[in-house]
């Protein structure tokens, strides 16, 4: 029988205990001896929010397909075990095995937004690995970053040993084989293994590189500390995507987790080119995977693991080639074995309401909408190729369809913003609502309908056209909000709108993290020593404890958030080759500013840099 | 058509609890390609039900999942179908088939038989040989203050005990009735629990369901209270044997339909 970390009296004491139990159906079970490196594997939140994540599952596969390699995994303990670890000095361990994480070859992180940042140093602190890389000592796990925050990982950078930057399928093995290499014949030294790593594409090891910064703050150079260790970190990108490693038979929580069904990966990458997204940029070029793999790999996963959903995994389902393909496929495959469907970003048209009619009750669910901004103006400056025709042309057909509930996804703070663009947010959604009234005779009414709009404060972010723009301070941000709410209450419908904002504080300190140096890792340090972690919970944050650490450690906040960077700036991710031409990005800075779209990559090629990788949409012929 | 599965949990799945359990065995079902019958509209959900949720924590090797399925399967591939589906700490150990007009297992639930220790915090000074043959044999009524998340009332619990007995960890098997699984393997032996050979073990056999529920941890409180000796609830460690409905005859076990 497998031993358990933790005693009977703190798992009937702690919530949800099954989160630490390990032993999920479908997880991997290997014996230790028999293999050379141990990988564990984390996602520094808790279990149910880093059990939906799909990245994580495949590399555990990929990994896991290995012989000379056992990957497990790892969670952040819920800050009421945290306590009992922290009080009974019991160190983090993995699922599979139970083994304290201290024991393992490497610790991989995957960072995928920028409020787990304390929950790194949460982790690293009950594994007793030195929170600085520079602490470490030769017997500590190589320590390991991955995940779209890597596309600036400078404000963590001291926490880490290395950083893979790009797409996991490409460049693990070759990082592995090194590894195990050097061990084998005795020459690996930990400074020796890093310096021998950073020659591998996508491998990026901080401390092999020094920054030097101007007198007023800003970055004079970055550059390598060693003879011969590349200058610029290429990012990695899969190109054959059938052939890429998948999970055929992901773990199955026991607890309930967030992403709680089958994914199915059917793109990677975006055509839209959307000037606030880092997404669809950093997953350049978009890249299908064809129809003939989805049909398989869906029916197998479901086979493997009994979910009783399915849901598609993109960044902009509706612009698949075979889309309406697929998705006539899964709707008979899945009526038949009794299972859901769930269709996330399907832009609203006649075919994606007639297949959620098919999959959903129209009379319970709402229909999302992401205009983004409420604006025309505003809609061309973020290159959200969306005009108001379209959006009361997919409202109309849903109306008629039967939905009555709607919801409207916006930004607020995005530049060039004025009060006009505010205003705009609920006068749009108003007169969405009249057009409910307009198009639903009062007989088929039930009831009211219900707009529900919603904003997010814009945080720029690293390798987009908004990378230079400028943030604003909390009550700002607020102050705009309130604007959007007053003048929704001005409205003629304003009965049958709602209205939600998010929080501005976490809007601000997520723009310090998003575009940070290194300077910043200071401050995290401060933080989570000052009791911050959880930051991406809105019951642990807190907000003054940030300013103090900013304060303790002589960083001025405003230097990263308040300031529209000039286009000649050595930013801190510039070391990054990420096939993205900074010529691109300035040309729709500007673009931005004069209200240009740009055409989307199946229209037109606009040169960003990426068919230089070789693959994906700018290839695809017709 | 109706069907009963008995299964045992244990080990690191005693933690799971009892909706996680029931969408572990909804997978299940659906991985061993059970012919499940389901329930209509928009989202229809498999038509399957437990017995008597099982705490968490608490092992048990006679616990009650009762199923409608479309078409008849064969019992022994059936239970080998589930079994290549299961983890360690639950086993499937029998699938037999139920009149139609048969009333579900949770329904029907009249008794319960554990077996229960101290996983901690044993007064070695205590007699409960003594203890409960005072407290048992006695024909006195046993008043407690049963809590519900609306009241509190004191009732007698006497009756609701079918049987008690005392004996040691070293030879339970002289608790068990006969013809019982031996419930070594179902328990943690390992984690460091009054486990020894001579540490004492009782037997309780206890009438559950909706009606006259009780809890081993409400008796084990009475009996100690009678004692006059503390008692943390949380010190008990509890194995449940098997569950029982109600006939003319007496108790028979869940499994003989």
């Amino acid at each position: 029988m497998r031993k358990l970390a933790l005693s009977d009296e703190i798992l009937m004491k702690v919530d949800k205990a099954a989160r630490y139990i390990g032993n999920e159906f479908n997880s991997v079970q290997k014996d230790p001896a028999t293999v050379d490196i141990r990988f564990a594997m984390c996602f520094p939140d808790v279990y149910e929010i880093g059990m939906s994540h799909l990245g994580i599952q495949i590399l555990y596969e990929m990994f896991n397909r290995r012989e000379d390699t056992y990957c497990e995994r790892v969670y952040s303990p819920w800050p009421d075990l945290h306590a009992i670890m922290k009080e009974q000095a019991i160190p983090l361990f993995s699922l599979e095995t139970q083994t304290a994480i201290r024991a393992f070859d490497f610790l991989g992180i995957t960072l995928q937004y920028e409020m787990c940042y304390t929950n790194i140093l949460q982790i690293l602190d009950l594994s007793n690995i030195p929170l600085l890389q520079a602490d470490r000592a030769e017997e500590d796990p190589l320590v390991i970053g991955g995940g779209p925050c890597v596309y600036n990982p400078e404000p963590i950078a001291d926490f880490f040993d290395l950083f893979y930057i790009g797409e996991g399928e490409t460049s693990y093995n070759a990082l592995l084989d090194l590894y195990k290499e050097m061990k084998a014949s005795g020459k690996y030294r930990r400074r020796d293994f890093l310096i021998e790593a950073s020659q591998i594409p996508g491998i990026y090891v901080p401390s092999l590189y020094d920054v030097d910064y101007n007198e007023d703050g800003t970055i004079a150079s970055f550059k390598p500390n060693v003879t011969d260790v590349p200058e610029k970190v290429k990012r990695q990108v899969v190109i054959d995507m059938d052939n890429a490693p998948y999970p055929m038979k992901p773990v199955v929580p026991y607890v309930r987790a967030t992403q709680d069904r089958v994914v199915l990966e059917i793109q990677r990458g975006c055509i839209r080119g959307c000037r606030f997204c880092q997404a669809g940029m950093i997953y350049r070029p978009n890249r299908e995977k064809s129809f003939e793999i989805l049909k398989d790999y869906a029916i197998q996963m479901l086979e493997n693991t009994g979910y009783d959903e399915i849901s598609l995994s993109s960044l902009s389902s509706s612009d698949y080639t075979q889309i309406e393909e697929l998705v006539n496929f899964l709707i008979d495959e899945c009526n038949e074995r009794k299972i859901n469907i769930s269709l996330p970003s399907l832009r609203i048209d006649s075919f994606s309401l007639d297949v959620m009619s098919k999959v959903q009750d129209v009379n319970k669910s709402s229909l999302t909408f992401a205009p983004e901004a409420g604006s025309q103006r505003m809609r061309n400056t973020i290159n959200k190729g969306l005009t108001e025709d379209d959006i009361m042309n997919g409202a109309k057909l849903a109306f008629e369809g039967g939905w009555n509930k709607v919801k409207l996804y916006f930004m607020l703070g995005l530049p060039g913003e004025e009060e006009e663009d505010m205003r705009e947010i609920p006068e749009l959604s108003n007169r969405i609502a009249a057009l409910y009234y307009d198009t639903v005779p009062k007989e088929n009414r039930h009831g009211k309908c219900q707009i529900t709009m919603s904003t997010s404060f814009f945080v720029p972010k690293p390798w987009t056209p908004f990378q230079w723009a400028r943030m604003y301070e909390p009550g700002e941000y607020l102050r705009r909000a309130k604007i959007v709410n007053d003048t929704m209450k001005q409205q003629l419908n304003h009965k049958s709108l709602s209205y939600q904002w998010h929080q501005a504080d976490v809007t601000v300190l997520e723009g310090i993290f998003a575009r940070g140096d290194r300077r910043i890792g200071k401050a995290i340090m401060y933080a989570y020593e000052q009791g911050c972690f959880f930051d991406a919970w809105g019951e642990y944050f807190n907000y003054d404890k940030w300013l103090e650490a900013f304060t303790a450690c002589g960083i001025d906040p405003d230097f990263y958030t308040m300031r529209e960077r000039e286009v000649t700036e050595i930013l801190p991710w510039d070391f990054i080759d990420t096939g993205i031409r900074r010529e691109f990005l300035v040309h729709e800075w500007e673009q931005a500013k004069a209200g240009v779209v740009t055409p989307n990559c199946k229209m037109r090629c606009s040169g960003c840099g990426c068919k230089s990788l070789g693959g994906g949409i700018c290839y695809y012929e017709g | 058509m109706k069907a009963r599965i008995r299964f045992t949990k244990s080990d690191a799945l005693r933690y799971v609890g009892h909706l996680d359990l029931l969408r572990f065995f909804q997978k299940a079902m659906r991985r061993a390609h059970i012919p499940m019958k389901f329930s209509e509209g928009f989202h229809p959900h498999q038509i399957m039900s437990f017995a008597s949720p099982l705490g968490v924590g608490v092992t048990s090797q006679g616990e009650y999942l009762d199923i409608e399925i479309t078409e008849e399967i064969d019992a022994k591939e059936a239970v080998k179908a589930l079994n290549e589906q299961m983890v360690d700490g639950v086993s499937i150990r029998s699938f037999s088939y139920l009149p139609d007009n048969a009333k579900n297992s949770m329904a029907s639930l009249a008794a319960c038989d554990y077996l229960v220790y101290f996983k901690r915090g044993l007064d070695s000074s205590c007699d409960y040989v003594g203890a409960v043959k005072d407290f048992y044999e006695s024909k006195e009524p046993i008043v407690v203050t049963k809590k519900t998340k609306k009241s509190e009332k004191e009732i007698d619990i006497r009756p609701m005990i079918l049987d008690m007995k005392v004996g040691c960890v070293g030879a339970m098997d002289e608790l068990l009735p006969s013809g019982y699984e031996n419930p070594l393997p179902y328990l943690p032996m390992e984690d460091g629990f009054c486990l020894n050979d001579n540490d004492p073990m009782f037997y309780l056999f206890l009438t559950s369901g909706s009606m006259d529920n009780l809890k081993p941890e409400l008796l084990m409180e009475a009996l100690h209270q009678k004692m006059g000796v503390a008692f943390d609830p949380s010190n008990l460690g509890i194995h449940r044997l098997d569950m029982f409905a109600a006939d003319e005859n007496g108790f028979v076990s869940m499994s003989k339909g």
